[in-house]
């Protein structure tokens, strides 16, 4: 355990390190840009390999030995464990797709630079402990999707990146803002230390205005629904990995974890907030469903369908969040946080073998428009096949994952009483059915035109990635379904939160240890 | 050897989904396995219906708050239903061996979507558990979907259709059960009982009851089983939508009202029998006008429904009893008719009355056996259907001596439903009978001939079964349906009916009529001659009677015209319905997404501010 401490660096160093040595080596030639890109893969892997035998620990490391609040620390708790390990897993398949897929652009080196300090900024998120570096981490997230969703330099695409940008950065600003707030009211970064201040002066205005601002901008971040609106573009322009890492979890690490984490760990949930996240959560689901039903583009259909299904991650926190703030029903409370966080991880599977999809149909049939395609189910059997058990699972068919969390979080619904969510819940669910019937449909069966009876299935990497990611869809069921799975990944996610506040003593005491340790 | 039922349920569910992924060209693997399985799925049903396990704990499984044990069950009730789905699953897959054997790719698919629902539906029958319950419905539900696509190119609209639908009642199912967990505090279905008498009680039974009720096909949720029979294979239909479906529809129905809730609310009755009578009668006018004979034995399947519920809804024993005997007599005339359906099809090359004629010299298998399939879903004696249909008339006759209330006084109205649709089913089969098997046959069918053997094999096997349980309807009666509703044999009175005489004065009917016709024919010297068009060579088309012009003066009525047109256009069908309310609603939420970033800007801000607001002024 004590070498533990040692690999939290590492998460965000050798993803750091590895975005400025590929484009190095990608300058020697040919030669160069294969073992560049079998190195990003080999740090991608060995990232994942580091996050599965880092679950269910608690860790805390000091930056530079400085001890807090001076210096910056590194968290590992259950909740960040999961998260890791969702964007190293998603990462790791995304990047495997795109040793072939990217073959068709050029400089791929820089792709892959890229793509690595998009890794380095969500690992950076996930673990840090200061609320500065987190908005530093995040905004090295941030600016390397603006350029990767614009990496096809068409049109199109620069169109959506100049909005994703401009959106994006009015987020950072208000979480930037909302930093300098929180930093002038209470004296401290150290996200313990606020915690600590905050509770011991609980009904501070500017505090106030700071978790408004800290909503609205990493809901910005995370396509809550008056903030979505970068969403659809930046999703449909990218290249399918980069669509795949955005929807699958770029989303849900800046979003969802950055906002879980300030207003459960930080802030303390109170009844008000958790009541809006499950109404923001509400519009989401519906939202995102009905808009994702009348698209024509498979991508864009994809990328409505991820505003609805965040819809549901937040349902199910902030259904969680509300009722323990209310006290009431600790059981139904814990359930559904864990319902929520499960279909968190069961989305960013699905969804990002879904856009690696995607981008097998779009780069066998030329096109991403519904109703030019047709009839691929005989030419790409690979393709159709993973394309199904992806939307099994994230329209809830049994037995695939996610009819395990929706099913959590119907139970956890009515268990508390809340029927309308329920019927919320499954009603969204039959949107979804619909609109990936519609891309099957459109897609895979009808009729094949005459133009496209030569194309090819995807073979090589973008085959193995799509096969592990179905393979996936179907074992996550296991996660939960298999006692020993769930207390080590999701439950010490969801008892995080259910601490609530309790995070700051924690880590005091962690730090206390350490300190005594190294004297 | 306790593992019975677990074979019984796991073994097809896993080739089946392991098959889905096999390349489509592998026909004889495919076809070997699917037999080789249902098979043996079938022969372990006998077992477990004659020789138990009567229980197997799957798996015990505790998530706070909820305490699941998994379980399996084989109850008089489920076991019986257990024999018969499998049995069908036998039965269709010899008759797919050579009916699908025309497509070309998508083997694997087709079988294993078979097994997945042979499994299923074994899944559904024999879990003692609500969830584990609803998972393999579940399944049920997707194997449709994809056994419908498998139908060729104008399949997909009539698969989405139908999955979408399903999967609506689905969901309500899932709530149900919930709802009703939460009042019961368990999903054991033998330690349920909820009495009817609160409003989440009432709403867990709806939602329970539209499930139940859209998977057997009846309505209001009921125009994806028309639009699947259209354009779904036929051995497809006559497995899900004709047999299987109404097995777990009817049985979950069953389940609702005798063990899951006490009925204690008149209204739910009355809700009840209206589906069914509503179901019966609108659904055979329907299908008296239709010109397709897949269609219109999917009306007729939905219709048939009606007495079932119908049965159901008395609650009186020997209604109940009725209700599940006729579920069980449907399955077996309504899969025949569906396969004879195929064959026809299948010979001609269409399935639109207009076009067909005079095939009964030339298939004269497929005649016999349709012909008695016919008459058993018209309720003639001495046939299964007549028996189900009457031990339902005499449940809805004795409603009023054993029961008080609303449903219990309006029993005049549900007989003369009952009635009526019985009369109008045999109005349109004899349309169907005419026009495809006894008019003059199209030139271009002169070549026609009798499906292979494979095929009339489980053909002949349902209409023998219908021929049986019609004279010994005692056996079916005595060893199925009274132990699984725990009623002793001999003490529900069925009526004055007794199949010998009935039997005797059909035959000597038959006998008379016979005789007359030979009479007459002597008689009058009649000839057969050709037309005579002023010596005009016409096709022999032109010349034949067609069958579809029976009713013409029905669907041309006033009144009943208008609802015939709106009723082609969908206006009934709440799947279009439902479609234009959200097309409506997309189109808005389009509208509001322009494209335009400042427009966007405007939008965070104002989000902002509502969240500034919420969250400054109360925390």
């Amino acid at each position: 355990m004590s070498d533990i401490p040692l690999v939290l660096p590492a998460f965000v160093c050798i993803p750091l390190v590895a975005a400025f040595l590929l484009p190095i080596l990608g300058s020697f030639g040919r030669k160069g840009r294969v073992v560049a890109t079998a190195l990003a893969n080999l740090a991608a892997l060995s990232l994942l390999a580091m996050s599965i035998a880092s679950t269910n620990q608690f860790s805390v490391y000091n930056v530079g030995r400085w001890s807090i609040p001076l210096g910056i620390n590194m968290v590992l708790d259950g909740f960040s464990a999961l998260f890791l390990i969702t964007v190293n897993l998603v990462s790791s398949a995304a990047l495997l797709f795109s040793v072939r897929y990217m073959e068709q652009y050029t400089a791929k080196p820089k792709y892959l630079s890229l793509f690595m300090l998009m890794v380095a900024g969500m690992n950076g998120v996930v673990l840090t402990g200061d609320l500065f570096n987190l908005f530093v981490f995040l905004e090295v997230a941030s600016i390397a999707s603006y350029a990767l969703v614009g990496f096809g330099c068409d049109d199109e695409q620069l169109e959506a990146s100049f909005k994703y940008m401009v959106l994006g950065e009015v987020g950072s600003m208000f979480i930037l803002l909302a930093i300098g707030l929180v930093y002038g009211a209470t004296g401290m970064l150290n996200m313990a230390y606020i915690s600590k201040a905050i509770q011991n002066n609980p009904t501070n205005v500017v505090l106030c205005f700071a978790l408004a601002l800290f909503i609205a901008g990493f809901g910005l971040k995370a396509a809550l629904v008056p903030f979505h609106a970068w969403l659809p573009d930046a999703h449909s322009s990218a290249p399918a990995p980069i669509s795949a890492m955005l929807s699958g979890i770029l989303i849900k690490v800046l979003g969802v974890y950055a906002l879980v984490r300030t207003i459960f760990s930080i802030f303390g949930i109170s009844t008000t907030v958790g009541t809006l996240l499950v109404v923001l959560g509400v519009v989401n689901m519906v939202t995102g469903a009905f808009l994702a039903i009348g698209q024509g583009d498979l991508k864009r259909l994809l990328a409505y369908s991820s505003i609805s299904q965040v819809g549901y991650i937040f349902l199910g926190i902030g259904l969680g969040g509300a009722l323990l703030a209310a006290g009431a029903s600790p059981v139904w409370a814990s359930l559904a946080i864990l319902g929520g966080l499960f279909h968190l991880l069961n989305h960013a599977v699905s969804k990002s073998l879904l856009f690696l999809t995607s981008g097998s149909v779009e780069m066998a049939a030329g096109t991403r428009q519904l109703d030019q395609l047709g009839g691929l189910a005989e030419k790409l059997p690979l393709t159709r096949a993973s394309c199904a058990v992806a939307s099994a699972s994230i329209v809830g068919i049994p037995p695939f994952g996610g009819f395990w969390s929706k099913l959590i979080l119907v139970i956890a619904a009515i268990g508390a009483g809340v029927y309308w969510a329920a019927a919320l819940i499954v009603a969204v669910s039959v949107c979804t059915l619909i609109m990936y019937l519609k891309v099957h449909r459109y897609v895979f069966l009808g009729e094949l035109s005459e133009t496209r009876q030569q194309i090819k299935e995807s073979r090589g990497s973008m085959a193995v990635a799509m096969i592990c990611l179905a393979c996936l869809c179907v074992f996550l069921g296991l996660v939960f379904l298999a006692p020993a799975l769930r207390a080590e990944l999701l439950e010490p996610a969801a008892k995080v939160l259910c601490d609530g506040v309790g995070y700051a003593d924690k880590i005091m005491e962690f730090s206390k240890d350490m300190i005594v340790c190294a004297d | 050897m306790d593992n019975r039922l677990f074979i019984t349920v796991f073994l097809p569910l896993a080739v089946g989904f392991v098959m889905l992924f096999l390349p489509g060209r592998w026909r004889v693997l495919s076809q070997l396995l699917a037999i080789v399985v249902c098979g043996l799925s079938f022969v372990l049903s006998i077992l477990i219906f004659r020789v138990g396990p009567a229980g197997y704990e799957l798996y015990a499984f505790k998530l706070t708050g909820v305490d699941l044990t998994l379980s399996f069950a084989a109850e008089p009730l489920n076991k019986f239903i257990l024999v018969f789905a499998m049995g069908f699953g036998v039965l269709i897959t010899l008759y797919s061996l050579k009916a699908m054997a025309a497509a070309k790719t998508r083997f694997t698919e087709y079988y294993g979507a078979i097994l997945l629902t042979i499994g299923g539906s074994a899944g559904v029958l024999l879990s003692d558990n609500l969830l584990l319950l609803l998972i393999f419905w579940e399944i049920v539900t997707a194997s449709l979907y994809i056994l419908i696509t498998t139908g060729g190119r104008f399949s997909n609209f009539a698969a989405t259709k139908s999955f979408a639908m399903i999967a609506a009642s689905d969901a309500a199912l899932l709530v149900g059960i919930l709802m009703v967990w939460v009042q019961s505090g368990s999903f054991t279905i033998s330690a349920i009982s909820v009495a009817t008498n609160t409003t989440p009680a009432i709403i867990a039974f709806l939602l329970l009851m539209l499930a139940a009720v859209t998977k057997a096909g009846a309505m209001p949720l009921h125009t994806w089983l028309p639009t699947s029979g259209q354009y779904a294979p036929t051995s497809v239909m006559a497995l899900l939508p004709a047999a299987i479906d109404k097995l777990l529809g009817i049985y979950l129905l069953v389940l609702i009202v005798r063990k899951l809730f006490v009925m204690q609310s008149s209204a739910l009755q009355v809700v009840l029998a209206v589906i069914g009578a509503a179901t019966i009668i609108i659904a055979v006018m329907v299908a008296m006008v239709q010109h397709n004979l897949k269609k219109l034995l999917s009306y007729h399947a939905i219709s048939q429904v009606g007495y079932m519920i119908l049965g159901i809804a008395t609650l009186t024993p020997v209604g109940i009893a009725g209700g599940l005997f006729h579920m069980l007599n449907n399955a077996i005339y309504k899969s025949c008719l569906f396969l004879c359906g195929g064959a026809v099809e299948q010979t001609a090359g269409t399935a639109e009355l207009d076009k067909l004629g005079g095939l009964g010299r030339k298939m004269p298998l497929t005649f016999a056996t349709c012909l008695i399939a016919a008459l058993s879903i018209s309720g003639i004696p001495p046939f299964n259907g007549f028996v189900s249909k009457w031990m339902i008339y005499q449940g809805v006759i004795q409603m009023p001596s054993s029961q008080a209330g609303l449903a219990a006084g309006l029993w005049p109205v549900w007989l003369v439903f009952a009635m009526f649709g019985s009369a109008l089913t045999l109005a349109s089969f004899v349309k169907v009978l005419h026009s495809a098997f006894l008019s003059r046959l199209p030139d271009n069918l002169s070549g026609a001939r009798e499906v292979p053997g494979l095929q009339t094999l489980p053909m002949i096997v349902l209409a023998a079964l219908c021929v049986l349980f019609g004279i010994f309807y005692y056996v079916p009666l005595d060893n199925f349906i009274y132990p699984a509703l725990g009623i002793q044999p001999g003490t529900v009175a069925i009526g004055t009916w007794q199949s010998g005489l009935a039997t005797v004065l059909i035959v000597a009917g038959i006998v008379i009529g016979l005789l007359i016709l030979a009479v007459a024919k002597i008689a009058s010297k009649a000839r057969a001659v050709p037309t005579w068009t002023c010596g005009e060579v016409l096709p022999n088309e032109q010349m034949i009677i067609p069958g579809t012009h029976f009713y013409k003066t029905v669907s041309s009525m006033g009144g009943l015209r208008q609802m015939y047109d709106s009723q082609e256009k969908g206006w009934f069908d709440l799947y279009d319905q439902g479609g234009r309310l959200g097309l409506a609603f997309t189109g808005f939420l389009r509208w509001l997404h322009c494209g335009i970033l400042p427009m966007y800007l405007t939008w965070v801000t104002l989000g902002l501010l509502i969240i500034l607001f919420v969250v400054c002024r109360i925390w």
